[in-house]
């Protein structure tokens, strides 16, 4: 039979991307075209400067009240209100992100870290180890997460640590399903058999060339828990399992709104505005990230 | 079909095994027990009493004694007494699990009927405006905190246009038959819409990515091939394959809907099994909290036990194995 | 000759990508007879099969859109009928059957259900009757326990199995033409035999013409009357089966015929055309084989070289054939022609 049938004319390159440039320029070129994800990253990097620099943008401190002022609606005072106990809402929004990005993103890295360690060893050694550590993934990712979390955040009393491990512990799963896929796709390709041949150990092998080549897909994985750990944070400290009173989290914020929604409705708006914000700006860049990255990746 | 069911419930044991042994470890081993928690900031409890209280509750006895006793006291239904609701913990979890079903079961259908055309009609027009709209949705509907869109509707629908009951679950003095039903309907509207959502757009995405994968299928441009109106290329070769994976996802969604109630009843004081689970967990009622993520395991298992069968109905390839 | 059931007239089919126009076929022209069968060889993405989706009108729009041509068939440009019109023509008198056996057919509907389902629509028959003649159908197509297995799914059938099941769905309304796009590649080689047979018994059978599209010369030699042979979207010969192999005049031709195994007698080794295929998007100008052509001239890469008739019933499309052509490149060219011709097929 002619089996000349060469190549279907297909490039192996994109049009428009010359040969010889890097993985991660071509990763670069292809996000710069995902314009609502350019726009969730921006957005992002503008309330992690509003988080940041918080004191410095308003003149009340996020414990401060206004007791002649409670439940007082927007005014060039209170730019977005005061709440029941008199402080300042926009203040407390400030301070209330730099809590909430600092446990989303805590909580996304820990779990990265987790999941690819457990994703890794899964898929390099194999056997044994890979069915256990898969069947552990598989039941923690059956189990109904909310109402666990909910219980082992009150176990925690209300700490920003505690918070992020409880939400670590429900969030490796994915990132270690994805990592033992990449190893297991690696392992047996010529540069790993090559390290090996030339006597390295087995730690460095999964360090120095399998986890690299696996990290697209821990960035895109990472992005999206950043903003499941908002969600889940908020959830759980408007539930009162969460961050506690008087430190201000937009959890916690629309603890009391909602008794207050007949007379300030104003109380309920922004914290949950500022919280569906944010997580759709990160869905928006995770998605944007994996097309970019990694575009087998697309459900 | 009958080897395939049978393989099938033996692979649930490591799940039964596995959810039991995690649930167990978690719950009733996590750092500090109920009894520090009792006695926590306590400074008349004395450690001879901490000792004689750890023992009287069996807490001094090796982890796995402690797993099997649990395990079988589980088993037939023993959670113990509610310390503050003073009743059985059993028989408060299934009166509040009837409650539940309320909301869960409309949110279901309403999730299904919304996502499912919404996601093949999403698929058969990629790119379109549509497309688009629905992608947004689903975005939406994955971002926005479920609480806090309740607030959002309740202030709409409650506050400003004053259509529907702002929470609750009866109005008093009701009489029974059909204006008990009309009445309870109004309270249904909004939860059951906040509690549909995120599931409704996890499930349009699943749709339109299943049909999408399907119409590219060799076998669709066969019976294109043969001649068939378009209509039936879709209903009939298009959609049964594509429900296949989508009907597992549902199956699924159930306990998935039980575990975003907490968030739902709590916003919308609804009795249900959510609302019980944080009253009990802010109250330090453990036995009940934990007789509820019992039961959110037992449905996670019933439900994949159905999605299997569901899937072997559905699919001849493994009916006929 | 009789008047041509099937006439294609200078088809284009474009696919509008991202990247952009791929011309994947590019002025195509033919006369189909019947009864008889037409092979259509070339390399992967020559726009073989694209012609033959563009033929049934099932090229996915977008991308794909035919731009220009005809295609006329008992009297009507299919390209002009409203998409209902072309329903009753597709399944019912040209039929199709692809490459894949394994994912041609609905895997959740019986194999019985598939093919009465086209004879329910286009013969107008009952259920009963049209499940009667999906069973007589498999029966054709030598399914042992036709009765039996109509009511099987398709996982339950092998590759060949299911690639007879294609067949007998093809020719159950009793199509004049039945266009077979790479319908053994995907087979074994004895499976393919049996396949080329029974296309070849019921062909008389039915009286129908076959479109045969493939890659494998092997398969052309053995059922084709005539050949089209494709490059880059366009047909650089066209004549009839056993010119192709005995006096070939196109450079690629010769190529392919250098590039077929012996399945019989001496082993010899294959020598496959050196290059690719040209991308073919933004196709220059000039002929598309040229960068592979040992035989390019200065022209070559220039102009567009025209559809020689080198005799009356043999078409090449290469400027070797025209006064254009340097003396020693014709020398050079007589030689090899020679040299093909006279090897033992």
């Amino acid at each position: 039979m002619a089996r000349n049938a060469v190549a279907i004319p297909e490039r192996a390159v994109p049009a428009g991307v010359a040969v010889g440039q890097s993985y991660w320029q071509i990763a670069w070129r292809r996000f710069k075209h995902h314009r609502v994800a350019l726009l969730g990253g921006a957005v992002i990097l503008l309330f992690l400067l509003l988080a940041i620099f918080a004191p410095y943008l308003t003149p009340y401190s996020f414990e401060q009240i206004d007791l002649l002022n409670r439940k007082a609606p927007p005014s060039l005072k209170h730019l977005l209100g005061t709440d029941d106990l008199g402080h300042d809402v926009l203040t407390r929004l400030l301070y209330a992100g730099r809590i909430s990005l600092t446990v989303g993103f805590s909580a996304a890295l820990t779990s990265a870290f987790f999941g690819t360690l457990i994703g890794g060893l899964a898929g390099f050694y194999g056997r044994w180890l890979d069915n256990v550590l898969m069947r552990i993934t598989d039941i923690m990712l059956s189990i109904p997460d909310l109402p666990v979390i909910i219980i082992l955040a009150r176990y925690m009393g209300g700490s920003v640590v505690g918070i992020v491990f409880v939400l670590t512990l429900f969030a490796w799963m994915g990132t270690a399903r994805l990592v033992r896929g990449e190893i297991l796709k690696l392992r047996n390709q010529d540069f790993t058999e090559a390290a090996r041949a030339m006597g390295a150990s087995d730690v460095r092998i999964l360090v120095r060339h399998l986890i690299p080549n696996a990290l697209a897909p821990v960035i895109v994985a990472a992005t999206l828990t950043v903003g499941s750990a908002i969600l889940l944070e908020a959830a759980l400290s408007f539930l009162g399992v969460g961050i506690q009173p008087p430190t201000p989290s937009w959890g916690n914020m629309l603890q009391n709104a909602q008794d207050f929604i007949w007379t300030a409705p104003w109380l309920a708006v922004w914290p949950g505005a500022m919280i569906f914000l944010t997580v759709l700006c990160f869905n928006f860049l995770g998605d944007g990230l994996r097309d970019a990255l990694d575009p087998r990746l697309k459900v | 079909m009958g080897r395939y069911l049978v393989r099938r419930l033996f692979q649930m044991i490591p799940l039964v095994l596995g959810l039991s042994v995690i649930i167990f470890l978690l719950l009733v081993l996590a750092p500090g027990d109920p009894v520090d928690f009792l006695i926590f900031g306590n400074p008349n409890v004395r450690p001879q009493d901490v000792a004689r209280l750890k023992h009287l509750y069996g807490l001094d006895q090796p982890i796995y004694v402690r797993y099997f006793k649990w395990l079988s006291r589980a088993a037939v239904g023993d959670f113990g007494y509610s310390m503050t609701y003073k009743e059985p913990v059993l028989q408060l979890v299934l009166a509040r699990v009837s409650n539940s079903l309320w909301l869960t079961v409309p949110a279901f259908f309403l999730a299904l009927i919304v996502a499912i055309p919404v996601g093949v009609y999403s698929a058969l027009h990629q790119y379109s405006p549509m497309d688009y709209f629905a992608t947004f949705f689903a975005f939406f509907g994955v971002s926005i905190p479920a609480f806090w869109f309740g607030i959002m509707m309740i202030y709409f629908f409650a506050v400003i246009l004053k259509w529907l009951p702002p929470g609750g679950f009866a109005t008093p003095g009701v009489p029974e038959g059909l204006p008990f039903y009309l009445d309870r309907i109004r309270y249904m509207i909004l939860p059951t819409v906040v509690l549909s959502l995120l599931q409704m757009a996890a499930l349009t995405r699943y749709t339109r990515s299943s049909m999408l994968e399907v119409i590219r299928q060799d076998y669709v441009r066969t019976a294109r091939s043969k001649g068939l109106p378009e209509r039936v290329v879709i209903n009939k070769h298009a959609l049964r394959n594509a429900l296949i994976p989508i009907v597992t996802i549902l199956a699924l969604s159930i306990p998935a809907l039980f575990a975003g109630a907490p968030l739902t009843e709590t916003v919308f004081a609804w009795p249900g099994i959510g609302r019980l689970l944080v009253e009990a967990v802010l109250g330090a009622d453990f036995a009940v909290a934990q007789a509820i993520i019992v039961f959110l395991a037992l449905l996670v298992i019933v439900f994949n036990l159905l999605a299997d069968i569901a899937y072997a109905l559905l699919d001849p390839r493994i009916r006929y194995d | 000759m009789a008047e041509p059931l099937l006439s294609l007239r200078n088809l284009k089919t474009y696919f509008y990508t991202d990247e952009g126009v791929v011309k994947a076929v590019d002025g195509l022209s033919y006369d189909l007879y019947r009864g008889q069968t037409l092979g259509i060889v070339g390399e992967s993405g020559c726009g073989k099969s694209v012609h033959a989706l563009s033929i049934m009108r099932l090229i996915p729009q977008p991308p794909g859109k035919i731009v220009s041509g005809e295609v006329w068939f008992e009297g009507r440009d299919l390209l002009k009928l409203t998409e209902e019109e072309m329903r009753r023509i597709r399944g019912n008198r040209i039929a199709m059957i692809f490459q894949e056996p394994m994912t041609s057919l609905n895997p959740v509907l019986t194999i019985g259900e598939q093919i009465a389902e086209a004879v329910m629509l286009h013969q107008g028959l009952g259920r009963k009757e049209a499940w009667d003649r999906a069973v007589e159908m498999l029966e054709k197509v030598k399914i042992p326990l036709a009765r039996e297995r109509v009511k099987d799914y398709p996982h339950q059938f092998s590759g060949g199995m299911r690639q007879r099941v294609m067949i007998a769905m093809a020719l159950s309304c009793n199509p004049s033409i039945l266009i077979a796009d790479e319908p053994t590649t995907a087979l074994d080689v004895t499976i393919q035999a049996q396949i080329l047979d029974l296309m070849r018994e019921l062909q008389q059978e039915f009286n129908a013409a076959i479109i045969l599209i493939t890659h494998n010369l092997g398969v052309i030699a053995e059922m084709a009357d005539e050949v089209v042979v494709m490059y880059a979207g366009k047909p650089v010969e066209h004549t009839d089966v056993r010119t192709i192999f005995k006096d070939p005049k196109h450079p690629y031709t010769w190529g392919l015929l250098h590039s077929i195994p012996r399945l019989y007698g001496r082993k010899e080794r294959l020598v496959p055309i050196e290059g690719q295929p040209p991308s073919l998007i933004d196709l220059p100008p000039g002929c598309p084989f040229t960068p592979r052509c040992p035989f390019a001239m200065e022209i070559c890469p220039r102009e567009d070289p025209p559809d020689v008739q080198v005799n009356e019933a043999h078409m090449a499309r290469c400027w070797l054939y025209t006064d254009r052509a340097t003396e020693e490149k014709k020398r050079e060219a007589v030689k090899v022609g020679l040299a093909v011709s006279t090897r033992e097929v």
